[in-house]
C-alpha cells in the first residue's frame, strides 16, 4: 500500500482567518491578540498558534478557555464555510479516482496504491495534488503531505513538515522515522498519554520497545493497537467514501418515550457497545444522526456535528442531547434509529497539566457514578476498589474475557 | 412479700382516659384522622421497601415481595449451591428496579457494591447475570480487617441500593475480626435503614460442633432480618446439550415477615435460574 495524508494544520483557524485580516496581520506576535472559535455546541472548536499555546484547546468551554488565556477573543466559527472549504479539500482528492477518507477539517488519506507500488513513485502525483489542493482553496489553507505504507507513518511524515511540503518514508526508513517522532501523535485517551509521559516515555520508540502484553494489561486494545502504529505496522485500509455505508442503531421503545432524558439513555444504552469497539480501535465519529419516529408515524430528523472524531460516552452524550433539544418532537417516540456517521482515526491528544478539564461531556453521575467513593475513599483505604471490564465476551479463554482496573473508570 | 401497688382511684383513672382521648381528638384534629392508632387497628403486616429477586416463588416465601431494603439478608449453602447467581440476581434487580435486567433498560442504573472477599468474581459471568459492570463497585480490601470499616464507609451516603458481602465465612474465620464484626452488626443494622441499603450476606453452613463447642459466630443469623438456605438440585441444559442454569431449592430459615414457617406451612421453594448467554 501507498497511502498519502494531506493535513493543513489549523484548517478551521485559517480558514476563519482570511476574513478577518487584522487577527494575522504580520505584526509583532506580541501585539496580536489570541483568538478561539467557538462551534454549534459552545466549545472550542479551533484555535489561533497563540490560544493553543497557553492552552486553549478545541473542546474547552469558552470560559474554560479564557481561565488558560485571559486575552482570548472569542468568535462563532461559520460552520457552513468550514464544510464548504472541506468538501472542496476533499473533492480535489476525490476527482483522482483513487479511495479517499475523510478525517477531521483539513486532513484526509488518499490510496494511491494504484498508480505508485513505492512513496518514491508517489512524488509527482503528491506534488501536483498538493497544488490542485492550494489553487482550490487557497494559499492559506495549503496542506502538508506525507506518504508512506500505513496510514499512521503517512499522517506522522505530514505532521512533521511545514505546509506546502511533502515527506516520503521509504519502508526501510520508517523505524527511524518514527522512533524520534513524539508520543502525542497517537490517537490515545488524554489519561492514557499522562500516564506514559509521568512513565517518562516521550517518543513513539520509547513506547513500542515496552512489552507488548504490558501495554495491552494497562491500556487495553487501543493501547495494544497504538504500539503496534508506534512500531510501523500499521495494516489499515484507506475506506473510499463510497465504501463508508454507515449501520443504524435502532432503539424500540418498549412504552412510547415522550422525555428527553429517557430517550438520550435508551440512545446511548444502545450506542454503548459500538462507541467501546470505535474506541478500541482509536476511532470515532464526526456527526451523530437521529431518526424520531412517532406513534402516529411522523418522523423527524435531528444530528448533531463535532470539531474533532469522538467515541468517548459523555462527548457523544451531549451531542445526543443537543441533537434532541433542538428539533420538534413528532409526539410520543416508538423508535429512534441512530448513525454514527463520518467515522476518522481519533484526533491525538495534547498533554496538560490539568487534563481533566478536557473531557467534553459533564462528568455526570450516571457517567461516573463511583468517582465519588474513590475520591473521598481511595486515599483511606487504597487500592480497594476496582471495576470489571468485559474485553472480549467470545474469547475462549474465560480468564481473556474481562480484566480488572484498579479504581474506577471515570 | 412485695408491698402490692395501689388500685388508682375510679375519679382519677377516668380523668386520665378523658385526657387521653381529647389529646387523639387535638392530634386527630390538627395532623388528620388516624394519626393515633391503637396496635389492633394496625395491618398485620407491613410489607418494607424491597428488591425483588426476580423468583415470585421466593418473592412470596418471604414475606415482603422480594429482599428487604434496610436490613440484613442472609443466604446459605454449600459451594456450588447457587447461592451467589442469585445474589447476582437480586442484585441485577436491585439495578434495573422492576425493569428487565438483562440489557433492555433505558434509564440509569442503581448503583451496587460486591465485597469480594474470596477474590473469585468474573465479570463476565456477572454481566451474564444481568448485572450492569459500569454501575457495580468490586471491593476487594487489601487487608481482610479493612472489611468491616469498608462497609459503614460505603454506607455513608454513597447511594448503593445494594451490597453483596461474598466470602463471609472466610472473613470471620479469624477470631478478632469475627468479635469486631459481630460487635459492629447492631450499628450495622442502624446504618443500612439510614442508607436505605440492602446487604446480602452468603455464608456456607457451619458444621455443627462448631456450636457445640461455641465457637462459631452466630451473630450475623441473629441480626438477618431474612434467611434463606439454599440447595442446588440439578442443572438444567438447554437443546444443545449446554448447562444453562440450575435447579435450586429455596429453605426459608427465617423471615420477619413470613410467620407461615413456623406455623407448619410453606416454607420452601423451588427455584429454575438461568444465566443469559
Amino acid at each position: 500500500m501507498t497511502i498519502l495524508c494531506a493535513h493543513t494544520p489549523d484548517f478551521l483557524y485559517r480558514l476563519a482567518a482570511r476574513q478577518h485580516a487584522d487577527w494575522d496581520d504580520g505584526s509583532d506576535a506580541r501585539e496580536r491578540r489570541p483568538v478561539v472559535l467557538t462551534g454549534p455546541d459552545d466549545r472550542i472548536w479551533a484555535a489561533s498558534p497563540l490560544a493553543l499555546a497557553a492552552g486553549a484547546l478545541p473542546g474547552l468551554t469558552p470560559r474554560q478557555a479564557r481561565a488558560r488565556c485571559p486575552d482570548a477573543a472569542v468568535h462563532s466559527l461559520d460552520t457552513n464555510e468550514a464544510d464548504a472549504a472541506q468538501a472542496a479539500f476533499i473533492g480535489v482528492l476525490a476527482r483522482t479516482g483513487l479511495p479517499v477518507e475523510p478525517q477531521s477539517y483539513g486532513a484526509a488519506y488518499c490510496d494511491l496504491s494504484a498508480i505508485s507500488r513505492s512513496p518514491g513513485d508517489a512524488r509527482p502525483v503528491c506534488a501536483d495534488l498538493g497544488k490542485q489542493i492550494r489553487a482550490e482553496i487557497g494559499v492559506a489553507l495549503t496542506p502538508a503531505l506525507g506518504v508512506d505504507h500505513g496510514k499512521f507513518t503517512a499522517h506522522a511524515a505530514a505532521r512533521a513538515v511545514p505546509p506546502g511540503r511533502m515527506r516520503l518514508i521509504d519502508r526501510a526508513d520508517e523505524v527511524s522515522f518514527l522512533s524520534t517522532q513524539p508520543l502525542t501523535l497517537l490517537p490515545l485517551p488524554p489519561e492514557h498519554v499522562q500516564q506514559l509521559n509521568w512513565l517518562g516515555l516521550k517518543t513513539l520508540a520509547d513506547f513500542a520497545r515496552l512489552p507488548a502484553s504490558a501495554v495491552a494489561a494497562r491500556f487495553g486494545k487501543a493501547g495494544k493497537l497504538a504500539q503496534q502504529w508506534a512500531r510501523g505496522a500499521d495494516e489499515r485500509p484507506v475506506r473510499a467514501l463510497a465504501q463508508a455505508a454507515p449501520e443504524a442503531v435502532t432503539v424500540e421503545f418498549e412504552t412510547p418515550c415522550a422525555s428527553l432524558d429517557r430517550a438520550r439513555d435508551a440512545i446511548m444504552h444502545a450506542l454503548a457497545p459500538r462507541l467501546r469497539e470505535m474506541a478500541e480501535r482509536l476511532e470515532g465519529c464526526r456527526r451523530i444522526q437521529i431518526e424520531l419516529h412517532g406513534l402516529d408515524s411522523a418522523r423527524a430528523h435531528a444530528q448533531a456535528g463535532f470539531a474533532q472524531p469522538m467515541c468517548a460516552a459523555d462527548d457523544l452524550r451531549a451531542g445526543v442531547s443537543r441533537a434532541l433539544a433542538q428539533r420538534e418532537w413528532p409526539g410520543e417516540l416508538s423508535l429512534a434509529r441512530v448513525l454514527l456517521l463520518d467515522l476518522a482515526e481519533l484526533a491525538p491528544q495534547a498533554l496538560t497539566l490539568f487534563g481533566e478539564t478536557l473531557q467534553m461531556g459533564a462528568a455526570n453521575a450516571s457517567a461516573a457514578p463511583f468517582a465519588r467513593v474513590l475520591n473521598r475513599l481511595g486515599a483511606k483505604h487504597g487500592a480497594a476498589f476496582f471495576q470489571g471490564v468485559v474485553v472480549d465476551p467470545a474469547h475462549p479463554i474465560p480468564e481473556r474475557r474481562t480484566e480488572w482496573r484498579v479504581g474506577v473508570e471515570s | 412479700m412485695p408491698p402490692s401497688r395501689p388500685e388508682p382511684r375510679p375519679d382519677k383513672a377516668r380523668t386520665a382516659s378523658q385526657r387521653l382521648e381529647k389529646t387523639i381528638e387535638l392530634l386527630d384534629h390538627r395532623y388528620g384522622p388516624a394519626t393515633i392508632q391503637t396496635a389492633r387497628d394496625l395491618p398485620l403486616s407491613v410489607v418494607p421497601p424491597h428488591i425483588a429477586s426476580g423468583f415470585q416463588a421466593l418473592d412470596a416465601l418471604t414475606g415482603c415481595n422480594g429482599i428487604p431494603v434496610g436490613h440484613v439478608t442472609l443466604l446459605s449453602g454449600r459451594t456450588t449451591s447457587g447461592k451467589l447467581t442469585l445474589a447476582y440476581n437480586i442484585l441485577a434487580h436491585a439495578q434495573h428496579g422492576s425493569r428487565a435486567p438483562r440489557g433492555k433498560s433505558a434509564l440509569t442504573p442503581e448503583s451496587v457494591g460486591i465485597f469480594d472477599l474470596t477474590r473469585s468474581s468474573d465479570p463476565d459471568y456477572i454481566a451474564r447475570c444481568g448485572l450492569d459492570l459500569q454501575h457495580t463497585l468490586f471491593v476487594r480490601p487489601p487487608d481482610p480487617r479493612q472489611a468491616v470499616p469498608l462497609l459503614f464507609d460505603l454506607l455513608q451516603g454513597y447511594g448503593f441500593k445494594a451490597l453483596l458481602v461474598d466470602g463471609l465465612g472466610d472473613l470471620l474465620k479469624t477470631r478478632s475480626i469475627a468479635r469486631s464484626f459481630d460487635t459492629a452488626l447492631p450499628q450495622l443494622a442502624r446504618a443500612l435503614r439510614q442508607a436505605r441499603c440492602a446487604l446480602i450476606c452468603l455464608d456456607e453452613p457451619a458444621p455443627p460442633w462448631l456450636s457445640w463447642l461455641k465457637l462459631g459466630s452466630g451473630a450475623i443469623a441473629h441480626c438477618a432480618s431474612l434467611h434463606v438456605d439454599i440447595k442446588r438440585e440439578s442443572w438444567t441444559a438447554d437443546s444443545d446439550g449446554q448447562i444453562s442454569g440450575y435447579t435450586a431449592h429455596a429453605q426459608l430459615i427465617k423471615s420477619r415477615w413470613n410467620m407461615l414457617g413456623r406455623g407448619g406451612g410453606d416454607d420452601s421453594c423451588t427455584l429454575g435460574v438461568e444465566v443469559g448467554p
